[in-house]
């Protein structure tokens, strides 16, 4: 599954808290850790203006930036 | 199969999409699930051994403070300094020495702004085979803390930006404890 417009603004409806778990769970899918990371010290809510502002052009944009640097994600 | 073989077959397992992540943790983040214990953990740079580093090894500290954090361009963009370093102290001292320490240099001098954003992650790569085994460490660290700020760069997020500044910012959908 590809991500989304729809998963971005899933992504918007949860709270900071859970926000800030789910950045964690990225950040250790990929390999960093975690708790070098001040998550807690993240404006949630300048995250969420540039999130909500994301259009689907920029996501794929991000997408083919990842995957161009050897990151995971995206269509297999 | 044991451990050892699961974990050598996680490693080299093609990480799954990014949306399946995502969805993933999402759904686990409205559960209210505070570990992840499902969540394959990849094998994390091991800790630097003797020096006792906390966890996440060499750029823990670095990313633990919040003013190296907003500093972290100019660091990256200095990595002349790491790779003029590295060169004179692991590989041999011949011809390459020197071709290596004016490249080092203009790269120390290239702006912050990652306005080649592969640049820094080639040159890391070039230089690996040459670094000792700490250093490859920090090496390949820095690629993947590389590729995650240059894509979060293309998205138009800046992360020094997000850092609360006095813990003045209030986000709307801050959790109220009671």
């Amino acid at each position: 599954m590809q991500l989304d417009k729809k998963s971005l603004d899933r992504l918007l409806t949860l709270s900071d808290d859970q926000l800030r778990m789910v950045l964690r769970g990225l950040l250790k899918e990929y390999g960093v850790d975690p708790s070098a990371v001040p998550l807690e010290q993240f404006d949630m809510g300048k995250l969420r203006a540039v999130l909500s502002g994301a259009t689907e052009a920029d996501i794929q944009r991000f997408m083919s930036m990842l995957s161009g640097s050897g990151g995971a994600g995206g269509r297999r | 199969m044991s451990d050892r073989q699961a974990d050598m077959s996680a490693e080299n397992a093609t990480p799954p999409p990014l949306g399946d992540v995502l969805e993933r943790l999402m759904d686990e983040a409205e559960q209210g699930r505070t570990d992840a214990a499902d969540v394959p953990v990849k094998i994390l740079p091991p800790d630097v051994p003797a020096s006792g580093a906390p966890s996440g090894g060499i750029l823990g500290g670095l990313l633990s403070n919040p003013a190296l954090l907003s500093a972290l361009p100019q660091l990256v963009s200095g990595l002349g300094t790491l790779s003029k370093g590295s060169a004179s102290a692991d590989a041999q001292s011949n011809g390459d020495t020197e071709k290596e320490t004016a490249s080092a240099a203009s790269v120390s001098k290239a702006p912050a702004v990652f306005s080649h954003p592969d640049r820094h992650t080639a040159l890391l790569c070039a230089l690996k085979p040459y670094l000792g085994t700490e250093r490859q460490q920090a090496a390949e660290y820095l690629i993947s803390l590389c590729r995650v700020w240059n894509t979060l760069q293309g998205m138009g997020i800046n992360l020094p930006a997000l850092l609360l500044s006095g813990q003045s910012g209030v986000s709307q959908h801050q959790d109220k404890e009671v």
